[in-house]
This record gives C-alpha cells, structure tokens and sequence, in this order.
C-alpha cells in the first residue's frame, strides 16, 4: 500500500499556497471592485441631507455617509474572506482528495481527516505564531540581553540583588499580586455561582442580571472614576467651619459613612496595605458580571433529567446546586478561574486610573509599566528590564497551566479521545 | 460685452469673492508682521504629531492654517496624551509623521541617538542663535548627538512657557491690604502675616496620574535658581552635583518650608500630594477664598474655573515669583518649551521649517492666547492680552534664562525617582533621604 | 418558601450593593460641576447647604442712589440658563478687619457668619437680607458704591441638568464620527474571532490531530502576554505589508493619477486583524470547554451516520453552542468597544477616525477632575455596550438539549 504520507503532504501544501495568494488577492479585487459604493452612498446622504435640511454642513454629511459606505463594505468584504476561507479550505481538501485517490472511499476520507484540522485551527495557529507567540519569545530574549544585544542576566537582578533597581518594588508587586490572584477570583466566581443560580429562580432575574453585568460594560477607568465618588475625598475645599455652623462636607460615600470630616483627604484606596482591599473590590465588582455570564450559561446547559431526577428523588435547593449542578459544571469553573487569574495579573489600568501609584499598592502589572514610563527614556536598558519584569508576569502563570493541562489530558482520556 | 472682458470680470470676482472670503477667515494670519513667500507646495501633505490637545490643538490648528494658506500644502495634526509612548512605536517601525513635536528635549535626544531625527542644518541653527533671546541657550538645547555621536541641530523651539509666576486674586489682595512682595524674604514674611490673618497662604497640588510630583520639581528648580549659581543649575542637571549635594538639598528644604507646613497650605501638607495639580489653583477662585497664592507656569489659567477669563477681567493676576535679594543671583527665570523635529524628510517639511523662522508665525500664535516666544522680531502688540505681555517681558528682562531640570534629566530620573520622590518628600519623608534615593537612582543608570 | 423569600432577599441585597455606585454615577452626572465637587452624590436630592458669591451689582450701573434693593436670587443666577439655584438663604459671610486688641496698632482680620435679618456695614453703608433673597443696602448720603462680592450660605434645593452629557456629546462634532468609527472597529472585531475560534475550538474539543493538547495549552496560555509587549513587532509587520500593498495598488490599479497609492498601515483592518489576534485565545478556551460538555453520543452517532466534522460542525455543533458563542460575543463586543491603547497605537489616527474611548480622552483631556463631566461620559460609553447585553439575553436559553440525550 502506498503511504498516504506524501498526498497528504503535497494537498496540504496545495491549500496553503491557494489561501495565501488567492485570498489576499481576492480581497483586494473586491475592495477596490466595491469603491464606486461611497459614492453613491454619499449622493445618497446628500439627498438625505438636502431633503431633511440638516444643521451640519454638506461636506460633513458627505464624508460621514462616505465612511458609512466605506465600512459596510469593509466589514462585508472582511467577514466573507473569513468564512471563503473555510469554504474554499474543505472545498479543496474534499475535492483534492477525490481527485487523487479516485478508488479508496477509506483513502480519501483519511487524507480529507488528516488535513481537516489544521484547516480549522491553521488561521489560529497563524495569527497568535505571529501576534502573541513571537512578541513573547522576543521579549523573553530581550529580557536576557544589555542594550547592546550582549548576553546578560544583569535585567533580573531584582530578584536576588537588593541594591538593584526594582528590588523593592517586585516584592511588594508579588505581595499584592498574589493578595489579589488568591481573592479576586474566588470572590468573583463566589458571588457569579450565587447570582447566577439565585437570578434564574426569580421571576426579575434578567434585571438582576443586567445590573451585575453592567460594570463589565465600564472601561477600567470608568469603574475607577465611579469608585471614587465612593471611596474618596476631596475635590474643592471643604466649606469654612466658623464656630462649627456650616457644615463641611465629605464627597466620598463610604467615607462619609465611616465619619470622616472633609478635612480628611485621603482615599480610602490609599490607606497603607488595606487600600489594596478597596482596589480589589473594585475589580471584583467589574468582573463578577463576567463570571456570572458564563455560568449562567454553564447552568442552562445541565441536562434537563439531571435535574429532574435529582428533584424525584427530593434534594433540596443546596444539595440540588453542590451535588447536581456544580459537578457538571467544574469544567467551566475552572476555566472561569484560570481566566480572572490572568485578568487580574494584567490589570493596571485600575491603580493607575485612581493614581495609586504608590508602592504599597504596586502589582506586577503596573510596576511593568513604571518600568517603561517611568523609570525609561534615558536609562539604557530600560527595554531590556521592561522586558524582564514582563517575563516575570508571564511566568506567574505556569502553575495555572500545568493545572489546566492535566485536567485537560484527563478529560481527553475520559472522553475516549 | 465681448467674451474677453466677460472672462476678465469673471476672474476679477471670483477673486475678489475669495480673497473676501480669506480675509473674513484671515484673523489669525494677519499678523503685524509680513509673511514671506515660502513657496508652492499645492496638494502636499504634511503630518504632525504631538502632544497638544484641546485648546492648544485649536490655535496650532489655527497658525498652522496660515503656512497652509501660503503654500497651498495640507497639514494634518494627531496630538495625543501619550504621545511620548506613541511616538516612539511609531518612530521605530517606519511610521514616522513629518514633524514631532516634543515635550521634553530628554525623549528627542533619545530618538535622535536611534536615528530617527533628521538634522535641521547649520544655517537654522545660525538663524535661532541670532534671532531669539537667549538664542545660543535655545540652540543647545536642541541640540543632540546621533547614533554615531555626532553632534547636530534637530529641536527647534516654538512655544515656550514661564513657570517662576505666582498667581494672586486682586481683590482678595486688596480686601486683606497685602501687596505683592519684590523679594523671597517679602514673600515669605506676607506668607506668616496671611497665616497670622488667619488666611492660608498656598495652594499647592502635584498629583498628575503618572506624572504625580512634577509641580515639586518645578518649585524646587525655582528655589534652585534663586539659592544657586546658574552654573550650579547645570552641574545639577547633569548629575555633576550629585542630588544629595548641599546646595540641592537646600533648595529641597526650603521648598519643605512651604508645602509641608501645614499653616501654609489648603488642606494641609498631607494634601499637597493628593491634590491634582489643575485644581490646586481653583482654591483663589472658591467662596470662600481657600488659599491666596498659587506658584504655577504661564499655562495653568486654562485650569482656572472660567478657563482664563479670570485674567482677562482682572479676578485672577500674577507676579514674578521673586528671588532673595541676599543672594545677589539677579533675576533668574525656569521655563520650558515645545521641540519641533523632522522625522521624515520632505520638501513642504523642510518649508514649514522656514515658516516657523518667520515672526508673522509667531505673532499668528500670540494673538490666540497661551503663547509665549523668545523670537526678537516678533511685534509684542501681538500678544493677546496685557498679562502674556507682562509673561513676555519678564522673559525678556531675566538675567538668567533656564530649562526646566527635570525635562533635561534623563527620564529615568527627571520623569521617574525626581517625580516620585519629591512626591514621598511631600508626604514626610526627609531630605537626606529623598536626595540618596535619587541619586542612587542616577548611579543605577550611569 | 423561606428559601424563596431568602432568594429575594439575597439578590436584593447583592443588587443593591452593586446598583449605588450607579446612583451615585448617573446622579453626579446630572449637576453641576461646583455641586459635584463640594458635596456627595447623596446630597443631590435634599436640600443642602451650600456656598456662592454674588456681586450686588454691576459695575455698569451708574444711578447713584439712597438704598439698592435687590434679590442674591437674581443677582446669582444673572447669566445661567441651567442649574438656576434656589432655596432659603442661610448666611452671609462677612470679612472685615478690626483694630486687634491684642497688638494695639494693627488690625485684625476677622469672618462673621451674618444671619438673615441682622444688619451688616458693607462699604459704609447698610446692607440687610431676607430669607428669601430679598435685600437692600442703605446708606446715609447719596453714593454711587462700587459692587460687592459677598459670599452666601445658601439652603440650597435639588437641582439638575444635561450640562454635562450635552458638553460631552455636542460640543465636539467629531463624537458622531467617533461613534461610527468604534462600531466599524468593533463589528468585525468580534465576528471574526469567533468564526476562527469556533473552528478551532471544535478542533481541539473533538478533533485528532498530532499534539493537539500541547498546542491548546500554547493557545491559552498566550492569555497572559500582555498586549502591550507585542505592539511594536505588530506595527512594525503592518508597515510592511502596507509597503507591499502599497506596491501591489501601483501595479494593479491607476491609482498614480490620483496620487491615492498610500495604503496606511494603521488602518481599520490593522485593527480588526490585531483585536482577532488577542481574542482568541480567551474564545478558544471558552468555546473549547463548552464544545466538550456537549454529550459525546452525539458526535458518536452522527459520525456513524456518515457526517463529514464539517457538517457536525456547521449542522450540530454551532446550533447547540449558541449560549457560548452569545456570552464571547458580548464579551468581545466588551472589549474591543472600550478598547482604547490597542486603537490609539495601530488605529488610523486622522482625526475623523478615531475611536469613541480615544474622543473622549481627549475631550476630557487634562480636565481628569472635573467629575460631572467623567461620569457622564461613563454613563454614554456604557449605553451601547448594555443595549447589546440586553439584545442577547434571548440567546441564554436552555439548550436544545432538553431530553435529547437519553434515547430521546
């Protein structure tokens, strides 16, 4: 029998070439086939426009419906490339595949399956090879070299010399970090199980959702802008006290709940080691909404007879959600868990938004990005300790990983695969 | 009529009809002084980046139509906040703008080290030698040395700003009989007669995101200049004098004596490093009065409740922020300013440059507001109010002219542990101290 | 039934502690920009007390009179169109300096909180209130006295207004264009990643392929590089593909007539490709993880029927995963909408192009503080992102899965 290998091999290429000339080409074509579109489109806006008289002026008009025209064929043009590339992808494999091995039904459905997966996770592959992979390797070693280019450790230094640059600063980031993996999460994923299961038993559970789910909508620094009409003082003087008949105010609320006067400045993120608890809740409050989505999900898709035996048999609302639901829905805890972990490792636009910049508050995010803003523009490794501390965060990461492999090989050999 | 003379009037109206038109749009552009004729770059395009935003993107926007007028090119300007980071990702992956505008002469000496700059050629820098006040200091500063260490002209300067202003409230002034004091010991001791009035003297705020603490640096770069030689300034700037030396922690201290007592300041010393520092000066403008003076740079009216207007009907008003007269140092100024560079070559680039040697440039900018010039033939009728006149003249009788320090240090330490430090120095910690930790933070980048 | 109720009551109190910040964020958003800084947002609603200035009158009056009568109402409120203050006049504060009995020749400084009623010397003349803003300021001879400035306690009532939504939305005409940019970035942004992450996420759930479990555990630990590592290698490979287009539009397209050759490189699609890029991985795990809780017997059986993975693919596998596809679509949308660092270094940055979050930077500028403003701003950006939550909520049904399993 003659090996599969080489058909296998030389169809494959065969797609590969076809993808990357056809489908940029085809692209084009159709970009530049489609431009007359913001033409008419922005005839069409003028008419609009002259039609029901509107205040901005001609050309704004035009340009914006021009843009218009410009982005709906855009969009069409680079959403269909996509599926054409799947399309043609399994077009050829199927087709090359009958073509070469004309007799053998088993033949040609063993290239069609050799094939097959690397079609569907070839543009994966490729784009993070490119967009993630390759930054990451380069980082790694640009964290090795002096400026230079020579080969050095000197950028990690931090990590056992207390006189380097840094040294302070990356044990307190991984203080807090750690703080701040280990709560976050288990909050989140806490109070997202609660709401998720509590929302989908009450008749305003869409409400309830929708509130919990808004802060994800916030950017970061949205979130931090409402937390410190909370959590801090300040703004304006506070009102003249004379003999203590004119009030003065305080405009954080929680501030304002704990008694402090207007006099007291400081956030209540500021305060020396527990400041960092208030940041956290803020993220918690961001992310939960995250957590509680996918659950809500996860949970919709327990089997119905699950659920329906377990009620037969007569659980009660606890042990229905610990012995019934959860179990099924580990997997999804887990990958919940592993992606807030990241998150939270990634996130620095919350400290920085608030301007608690100190120290104390420093995560190994932000003190990445002291390292490039701050401490840059002069110094000439800066890049190169950048890059170090980067490698740092990324590595933060393994144990989580290796977690998630083992489970994953075992889910695999639970499945059969 | 015949066809001719129909052709003829057509063209005499259609001419007079635009030249009606750019004149009603001319306000900016007709300046006291002519501009030359530059050349014709019709259909050229120029982009610029900066870091300019809001109300100085629109009087850049607004000058810059002038050169757009002359020449027939098109300008396109993209400031940003982050410039500083965004300038140098696109520097180093070949999507240099014709033109960058740096903050800081620090960042443009790195970029010009990695080849990114193009030098602007020995007769520029002749003509700003000659041509501004102070020209040869301003020529240094934009001067910078390539990757192979040589030494070339790539900053010019256009749009600077005076920072040794202390900003007042006339009538609180007048309300509590104060007057503006002509010596630091005066100041001082109105500072102690305003306590004793019960009255707070200060505002002082540094906080500024990532930038917290810069508003220290500035004071303490005005102190310097009043308590040490210019000379010293210079040393200190280029780590020469180290930072735990005792002329610059002096200089530290005395600025203690202001903002970390709590007499002094709004809201206590523990404020200071709180406080953003637009809204620091907002304290003269509240009601009750919550602080009577405010040092700050030529720029800070636009942070004023009435973004300026203060000034302009006489609620807000500043004076020199004067020097000791024991120390015999004369009139010593910190300032700082905007570095225009070439990064991609072109010739409407290289004619922009030539626009900006001219005073009409110069002048189109005065008139609109925060803009001050060291150019000796600018008219200075053109300024748009008396205020920026005043500013105008006191950078033009200062004996001594200087660039802010931390803008000169190399960032690691004049936009990091200088920022950050003066920042814990705010906040308690002592001078010793803070001057080691920067200085360590100079040896760890030597 | 107690465990009903106890339900209500959890997610009540969940809800509410979630809901406050929002109160406090919509309710600074509607006052004014002094109102938002000298009290709490929960002082919004009654009345409280607070501080002003009033000149008494204009310098331009020129009548020289007996006694001014006049109201600190009107006089305050001269030139506002919104935010009109009212309510009851607590105080007038008075600075005058007195001769100091303790330091004989100097004067002191001192500060009266004068109530309503109580007469107070004002430039020599009399000046008394009322209540309600009434006043009148005698004097003896007939004077022309230069105008005041007093600083008043005022009983102020709740009040609010759009100011700071219309200074967001309208003062800048570029905020249409902004909104129209961010949706043609965020579109595709999130209808392609979840095309290629479904394919691969089938792939790695159900799919044999040489080292396919090493490559997911690649794949989703490239979550935790930071986007910012890989800008400048990103920009730097557009550039050149924007060279090479750049070439391709000269050899195919008479582009040099009308000097339009350029392609940029930051662009749109720059970003569509890149926001693609650090999407996936997070859409792979999810989608992976989901695709693999769906029961196994139906692969096995339409396997045995004969179905080729694309057609379980397209027929079985993206119908029953629609919870999923919805709940990453949302947060894609999420992401790429608030998206501000990955748009400023790769996006177009003309001025009509640029994104909503970048507008409003700029717009807010330096003026970080000015918190009616913020939390407006806020409030807007979180509109669109909501409406989309909310047009998704349909796609949270059960599965289609009900009673399929089990020999149904």
């Amino acid at each position: 029998m003659r090996s599969l290998k080489p058909v296998i091999a030389s169809n494959g290429f065969a797609i590969l070439l076809t993808v990357v000339f056809l489908l940029p080409i085809t692209a084009i074509f159709l970009f530049v086939f489609t431009t007359p579109i913001d033409t008419m489109l922005a005839k069409f806006g003028l008419w609009l426009h002259a039609v029901n008289e509107w205040s901005f002026s001609e050309f704004d008009t035009e340009e914006r419906f021009s843009k218009i025209g410009f982005a709906i064929r855009s969009v069409i043009i680079a959403v269909g490339i996509s599926f054409l590339y799947f399309w043609i992808t399994n077009w050829l494999n199927m087709n090359l595949a009958m073509y070469r091995e004309k007799t053998s039904i088993g033949r040609q459905s063993n290239i069609v399956e050799s094939i097959q997966p690397w079609i569907f996770v070839g543009p994966t592959l490729v784009l993070l090879l490119l967009f993630l992979l390759v930054p990451a390797l380069s980082t790694l070693s640009l964290s090795f070299q002096e400026s230079d280019g020579t080969l050095s450790s000197r950028n990690y230094a931090f990590l056992w010399d207390s006189s380097a640059l840094g040294y302070l600063q990356f044990r307190l980031a991984m203080r807090n970090s750690l703080m701040w993996l280990i709560l976050v999460p288990s909050v989140c994923i806490i109070l997202g199980l609660l709401i998720a299961v509590l929302a989908d038993s009450v008749r305003w559970g869409v409400i309830a959702k929708t509130f919990i789910f808004v802060p994800l909508a916030i950017s970061f620094v949205g979130a931090a802008v409402i937390w410190r009409n909370i959590f801090a003082g300040g703004g304006i003087e506070a009102l003249e006290t004379i003999n203590g008949s004119t009030p003065s105010y305080q405009i954080g609320l929680l501030k304002s709940l704990l008694g402090h006067t207007a006099e007291y400045n400081e956030p209540l993120y500021s305060l020396k080691f527990w400041g960092n608890f208030f940041l956290m809740w803020i993220l918690v409050w961001v992310q939960t909404g995250f957590a509680m989505v996918i659950f809500s999900a996860a949970l919709r898709g327990v089997p119905e007879d699950t659920i329906e035996a377990a009620t037969i048999d007569g659980a009660n609302p606890f042990q229905m959600f610990f012995r019934v639901k959860l179990p099924q829905i580990y997997s999804t805890v887990l990958v919940v868990w592993t992606t807030l972990v990241i998150l939270v490792l990634k996130v620095f636009d919350i400290p920085y938004a608030l301007s608690a910049n100190d120290d104390d508050k420093l995560l190994l995010a932000t003190m990445m990005e002291n390292a490039r803003n701050n401490w840059s523009i002069g110094g000439d490794n800066v890049d190169n300790l950048y890059a170090a501390i980067a490698v740092m965060l990324m590595l933060t990461v393994v144990p989580n990983m290796v977690f998630n492999g083992w489970r994953i090989r075992r889910e695999q050999k639970e499945l059969g695969n | 009529m015949s066809l001719t003379k129909k052709y003829l009037s057509l063209t005499a109206f259609t001419a007079a009809s635009f030249a009606f038109a750019s004149f009603a749009q001319a306000d900016v552009c007709d300046t006291p002084s002519k501009l030359g004729d530059i050349g014709n770059f019709a259909g050229e395009v120029i982009t610029v980046a900066g870091s300019m935003e809001g109300k100085d993107e629109e009087m850049l926007v607004n000058t810059v139509s002038c050169f757009e007028k002359a020449t027939g090119a098109v300008v396109k300007y993209s400031g940003s906040r982050d410039f500083a980071a965004l300038i140098v990702a696109d520097l180093r992956s070949n999507n240099a703008p014709n033109i960058s505008i740096f903050p800081q002469p620090g960042l443009a000496g790195d970029m010009a080290k990695e080849g990114h700059l193009v030098p602007l050629g020995d007769e520029l820098a002749s003509w700003m030698t000659n041509n501004y006040g102070a020209g040869s200091s301003w020529v240094d500063l934009g001067t910078y040395s390539d990757a192979s260490g040589k030494k070339d002209f790539y900053g010019f300067a256009y749009k600077m700003d005076l920072k040794s202003l202390v900003w007042y409230s006339p009538e609180q002034f007048e309300d509590n009989g104060y007057e503006i004091p002509t010596t630091m010991e005066g100041l001082i001791e109105l500072s102690d007669q305003m306590v004793a009035d019960g009255n707070t003297p200060w505002c002082i705020g540094v906080e500024s995101g990532n930038a917290t603490g810069w508003t220290a640096t500035d004071w303490m770069e005005d102190l310097m200049l009043r308590t040490a030689s210019p000379e010293k300034y210079d040393m200190w700037v280029s780590n020469e004098l180290p930072f735990n030396s005792p002329e610059v922690l002096n200089a530290m201290e005395v600025y203690g004596q202001f903002s970390r007592n709590d007499d002094y300041v709004a809201g206590g010393a523990s404020s200071v490093a709180t406080t953003f520092f637009g809204d620091a000066p907002k304290g003269l403008f509240s009601s009750p009065a919550s602080c009577l003076m405010h040092r700050q740079a030529s720029f800070i009216p636009a942070f004023f409740p009435k973004k300026g207007e203060e000034v302009a009907n006489g609620e807000a008003d500043f004076f020199y922020f004067p020097p000791y007269e024991s120390a015999n140092l004369g009139n010593p100024v910190l300032g700082a300013g905007t570095l225009w560079t070439m990064t991609k070559d072109s010739p409407a680039t290289r004619a922009f440059f030539e626009f900006m040697t001219e005073a009409s440039a110069h002048e189109a900018w005065m008139s609109q507001g925060t803009f001050l010039t060291a150019h000796k033939g600018a008219d200075l009728s053109a300024y748009a109010t008396p205020a920026l006149r005043k500013q105008g003249e006191i950078l033009s009788n200062a004996t001594t002219f200087r660039f802010d320090a931390s803008d000169l240090m190399p960032g690691a330490i004049g936009a990091g542990a200088f920022w950050s430090e003066m920042t814990a120095f705010a906040n308690g910690q002592d001078a010793k101290t803070t001057g080691d930790n920067i200085q360590a933070a100079w040896d760890a980048i030597k | 039934m107690i465990t009903k109720s106890l339900s209500h009551f959890v997610l009540g109190l969940i809800v509410f502690i979630w809901i406050v910040p929002f109160i406090a964020l919509v309710s600074t958003s509607l006052r004014s920009e002094t109102e938002a800084k000298t009290a709490g947002f929960w002082t919004a609603f009654t009345p409280t007390e607070l501080g002003h200035r009033f000149s008494t009158h204009d310098k331009s009056e020129k009548i020289e009179i007996f006694t001014m009568n006049g109201n600190i109402f009107e006089r305050l409120n001269k030139d506002k169109e919104s935010f009109i203050i009212s309510g009851e006049i607590k105080s007038i504060l008075i600075k005058q300096r007195i001769a100091d009995p303790e330091k004989p020749g100097k004067t002191k400084l001192i500060r009266k909180l004068v109530p309503a009623g109580e007469v107070m010397n004002v430039r020599g003349g009399d000046f008394v209130f009322s209540k309600n803003g009434d006043f009148s300021w005698s004097f003896s001879e007939k004077t022309l006295p230069k105008p005041k400035k007093l600083d008043v306690f005022i009983d102020q009532n709740p009040i609010f207004g759009t100011d700071a939504y219309i200074e967001v939305l309208f003062d800048n005409k570029n905020v249409p264009n902004a909104l129209i940019s961010s949706f043609i970035v965020t579109i595709p942004a999130t209808i392609i990643p979840i095309t290629i992450a479904a394919f691969a996420a089938y792939a790695f759930a159900w799919m044999q392929f040489p080292g396919r479990d090493w490559l997911f555990v690649i794949v989703v630990s490239l979550m935790v590089v930071p986007t910012q590592l890989a800008f400048l290698p990103i920009l730097q490979g557009f550039s050149g593909i924007a060279s090479w287009a750049t070439a391709l539009n000269q050899w195919v397209t008479d582009c040099e007539l009308t000097d339009s050759c350029q392609v940029a490189s930051k662009s749109f699609a720059s970003l569509w490709i890149t926001h693609t890029a650090f999407g996936l991985p997070l859409a792979i795990y999810l989608l992976r993880n989901y695709i693999v809780g769906l029961p196994k017997e139906l692969l096995q059986s339409a396997r045995i029927d004969g179905a080729s993975h694309l057609q379980i693919f397209t027929r079985l596998i993206i119908p029953l995963s629609v919870p999923a596809l919805a709940s990453f679509s949302i947060f894609q949308f999420l992401w790429v909408w608030n998206d501000l660092i990955v748009a400023l270094y790769i996006g177009p940055n003309n001025a009509s192009d640029l994104v909503f979050p970048i507008r409003l930077q700029k717009q807010l500028g330096t003026f970080k503080d000015q918190l009616h403003l913020l939390n407006a701003s806020a409030v807007i950006s979180m509109i669109v992102p909501v409406l989309v939550f909310l047009s998704m909520q349909r796609y949270f049904i059960r599965g289609l899965l009900a009673g399929s399993v089990k020999g149904g």
